[in-house]
């Protein structure tokens, strides 16, 4: 038994070092002034008019390898000013997936995609289903019923007295915690299983073959939204909404998730 | 009649008076000064005094003497040249100066006539030694007169963060050469200097003495209230020494300098500020500004529809710390949705003469309801020449918000009905803060995931104590299980029993009593003797139980004997035997 509550100890001991030491507020301790003032540099170009200076400093936050709602949406404000509407199409769909209920990308969204003549193309099908919330968002929930849980079975195993009167509770919480679990798991499988990507240039040639001068199968405007399935040596093979397949040059085309 | 005379001389005697002073006012001047090239001599040494006189040539040498110096002119020299398009006329009168005794020697104030007036010039002293008299003193001692630092600073009083104009002057003697000259250095502990502006380079007479200047110019911010030293101030030069025929050969001098450079430092002494914190009852949208500023508000465009933005645009501008300014505050209003200002530029501009900063900021609104004009704009600032506080306020600003016809993309956001393109529409604004950054592949919190995995191990710790506190002793449990099986294999003797199965029946007796005893007490036993009794009362059996088992024991040998022969009735007695036996 001595073991067992050794082996638990190390275990609590070694999560807590690595939560320390992984935390992304120590690692970004020093790194987020530098994101910080980059940032704001990126925003007094865009108001001096300067927009590819702009464009280019918030794309040097990404390249370090840090994002956020509002660098994603100043992004596609400063792709919009560019003339490059798919690109800013892209990083308002990246925006919505930190900050989905923010109103100014909402209404920044619905320009863009009336815009680009999208409105009857299902937008809200890529980010999760749940699209009133993030998955972090849905995982802190997740984070406060099982805290609820664990602080509900210790009463129940340690203080008799009150164990019958926190049963029914206990039962509720678990209920919920566990279709809570399935649901983001649903969620989280459901969206990073697929692979959107938007149309980046003024119209794209689907092709039948990953070959310059493949027979053209079908052509796509920009914004258009279509589904990734393979990389092939700077092609892309995609799917658009009506189920249609053909290969296009990876530079036409640019996905909306960065794991991919 | 008389009453008409009496004005008419009235306005003359004013008439005249004011061509006098307007005379007096345009009236040529000129300007004088004396110097000489050395104020540090030896008995006998001479220096050359001048005497000179700017915006006429024409002006007469004067007269004087000075005591204990012998003097003897040389000559006049005459300069004309045109500055900035004005004509510019010097005269110096050159003169031999010989001191005849060591000591303080005070050089009078000369007087000048020109035109009915008199001018003079400054007095000044000079100090005389003995030929070969060494002071004995250090480099930097001996040319602390010829090399030094002076500070100008307006105010020793200052507020938080009001910019206090510093100017540090570095005064070396005309006939000195310093090279590398840096830029003044000093602590500021308590205060954030600005940058240094372009040196400005002067000539200054001090004490008779022509120096060339060095103008360096700053400001000071202090940051937090108190009473602070600033400095020591001190500034790195070289000084260029001559070397005394260094040169072996003509062809030396090209290889070698012909002088030295000798590092000199200046300092100047600690200069005490004192700073004050704001004044209390400060105005409620008061933000930190401090100076004498101005406001002007605009908007674009004058002319919108419900749900369309509005840029306003401000200005401030003025004399102060431009770093202290911020947004201006508007007043909230449910009419009107907000957004955050964002500064749009500053610069520096020249008006009316003064050097004056200005900043712009922009912040969007958007209206909800028809209105006519925009809320309330104000801004606050503290004044530290007053010391008082100032809220400029900006109220009625015009604008013409009209109802708008379609349904606005902004009010109607969320709701699930088509909407329309509306013509003149553009993006909203950027946003001016930055979010929590976090890497961008991170699908989900690393934080959460942990935290998730702590309360998990809480979780397990808590059911393994629980189970560890309330566990059975390993003897309880193999009891149990002993007594499981034992009673197992007496619901197989009833089968037997019930089946008439005699012998069988004895013999899973006899051996479910004998596997009882040795997997309880370890002990095999076939037969009840003292060895037995003595051995089983030591294993904490009951007098009675053993009696029981030397009664199992002795029926069953006996129908061992017998053939396992016996009644049902005895067979079940056998049975309920053992079954106490088992239960004991």
């Amino acid at each position: 038994m001595g073991k067992i509550f050794k082996m638990i100890y190390l275990l609590s001991g070694l999560f807590f070092v690595i939560f320390f030491f992984s935390s992304s507020n120590i690692l970004l301790a020093n790194t987020e002034d530098t994101l910080n003032s980059l940032f704001y540099k990126a925003n007094e170009y865009y108001k001096a008019g300067q927009f590819e200076k702009a464009v280019e400093t918030y794309e040097k936050i990404l390249s370090r390898g840090y994002a956020s709602g509002n660098l994603y949406y100043n992004l596609a404000n400063g792709y919009y000013k560019l003339n490059q509407p798919g690109k800013s199409l892209v990083n308002y769909l990246r925006a919505k997936m930190f900050m989905p209920r923010d109103p100014d990308l909402g209404y920044n969204l619905e320009y863009i995609i009336t815009e680009l003549k999208l409105e009857d193309e299902n937008i809200d099908q890529l980010i999760p289903v749940l699209g009133y919330f993030t998955v972090n968002e849905m995982l802190m929930l997740i984070t406060t019923l099982f805290a609820l849980l664990v602080g509900l079975t210790l009463i129940y195993l340690y203080l008799p007295g009150i164990k019958k009167s926190v049963k029914k509770l206990l039962y509720i919480i678990l209920v919920t915690f566990v279709l809570s679990v399935v649901g983001t798991g649903f969620v989280i499988y459901n969206t990073y299983h697929s692979n959107p990507a938007v149309i980046i240039s003024s119209s794209a040639n689907v092709r039948f073959e990953p070959i310059e001068n493949g027979q053209i199968h079908f052509e796509l405007s920009e914004g258009k939204i279509v589904e990734i399935e393979q990389i092939h040596e700077g092609w892309v093979l995609i799917s658009d909404p009506d189920k249609k397949r053909g290969w296009l040059k990876a530079s036409q085309i640019e996905p909306i998730r960065f794991n991919n | 009649m008389v009453r008409v005379k009496k004005i008419l001389m009235i306005f003359l005697i004013l008439l005249l008076i004011t061509l006098f002073s307007t005379s007096a006012i345009f009236a040529e001047e000129i300007k004088v000064r004396a110097y000489v090239n050395d104020t540090q001599l030896t008995l006998g040494q001479s220096t050359t005094f001048t005497i000179e006189i700017t915006g006429d040539i024409n002006v007469k040498r004067p007269d004087f003497s000075i005591p204990d110096c012998k003097i003897q002119y040389y000559g006049p020299g005459t300069q004309i040249s045109v500055v900035n398009g004005k004509r510019e006329e010097v005269i110096r009168y050159l003169y031999s100066l010989v001191p005849l005794k060591t000591g303080v020697i005070e050089m009078p104030s000369i007087k000048i006539k020109w035109k009915g007036k008199i001018y003079s010039t400054e007095p000044f002293k000079i100090t005389v030694v003995e030929e070969g008299e060494d002071s004995g003193q250090s480099l930097e001692a001996q040319i602390k007169d010829y090399v030094f630092l002076k500070i100008e600073i307006p105010k020793t009083k200052a507020y938080v963060n009001e910019e206090i104009p510093l100017t540090i002057t570095l005064f070396y003697h005309q006939n000195i050469d310093l090279r590398n000259i840096h830029y003044p250095e000093f602590e500021t502990e308590h205060f954030i200097k600005g940058n240094f502006l372009e040196p400005e380079r002067d000539v200054k007479v001090i004490n008779g003495v022509f120096y060339n200047t060095i103008n360096f110019k700053t400001t000071l911010q202090p940051i937090s209230r108190g009473k602070y030293s600033m400095g020591p101030i001190s500034l790195k030069a070289d000084l260029v020494v001559p070397r005394k025929n260094s040169a072996n050969s003509f062809f030396d001098s090209f290889f070698e300098p012909e002088y030295d450079l000798i590092p000199v430092k200046p300092i100047l002494d600690e200069v005490n500020i004192e700073v004050l914190d704001f004044p209390a009852e400060k105005p409620e949208n008061f933000t930190g500004a401090i100076g004498r500023f101005s406001l002007e508000v605009s908007v674009t465009p004058e002319n919108a529809k419900v749900g369309e933005p509005i840029t306003i645009r401000s200005r401030i501008y003025g004399e102060g710390n431009l770093k202290t300014v911020t947004a201006p505050h508007i007043e909230k209003t449910t009419d009107f949705k907000y957004y955050q200002p964002s500064e749009v530029n500053s610069s520096s501009i020249q008006q009316q003469g003064t050097k004056q900063k200005e900043k712009f900021f922009e912040q969007i609104i958007i209206p909800l309801k028809q209105a006519d004009t925009i809320p309330t704009i104000s801004f606050s600032y503290f004044d530290p020449e007053e010391e008082k506080y100032h809220t400029i306020t900006k109220k009625d600003v015009k604008v013409n918000i009209q109802k708008e016809n379609v349904n606005s993309q902004i009010l109607n956001y969320g709701s699930l009905s088509p909407i329309e393109k509306v013509e003149g529409r553009d993006i909203l604004y950027i946003k001016g803060k930055p979010d929590n950054f976090r890497k961008r592949t991170e699908i989900v919190s690393v934080k959460l995931i942990l935290y998730n995995g702590i309360l998990a191990i809480i979780l397990l710790t808590a059911f393994l104590i629980k189970w560890f506190l309330h566990r059975e002793h390993p003897m309880l449990k193999r009891r149990r299980e002993i007594i499981k099986t034992t009673h197992k294999m007496l619901i197989e003797g009833e089968n037997l029993l019930k089946q008439g199965e005699n012998s069988s029946f004895y013999s899973l007796l006899y051996q479910t009593i004998q596997n009882y005893l040795k997997e309880m007490y370890g002990i095999t036993i076939t037969g009840i003797s003292d060895y037995e009794i003595d051995y089983l009362t030591g294993a904490g059996l009951s007098t009675e139980l053993i009696k029981k088992l030397t009664d199992f024991f002795q029926i069953i040998n006996e129908k061992r004997f017998a053939g396992y022969s016996g009644t049902k009735g005895e067979m079940e007695k056998l049975l309920v035997l053992v079954k106490d036996i088992v239960n004991g």
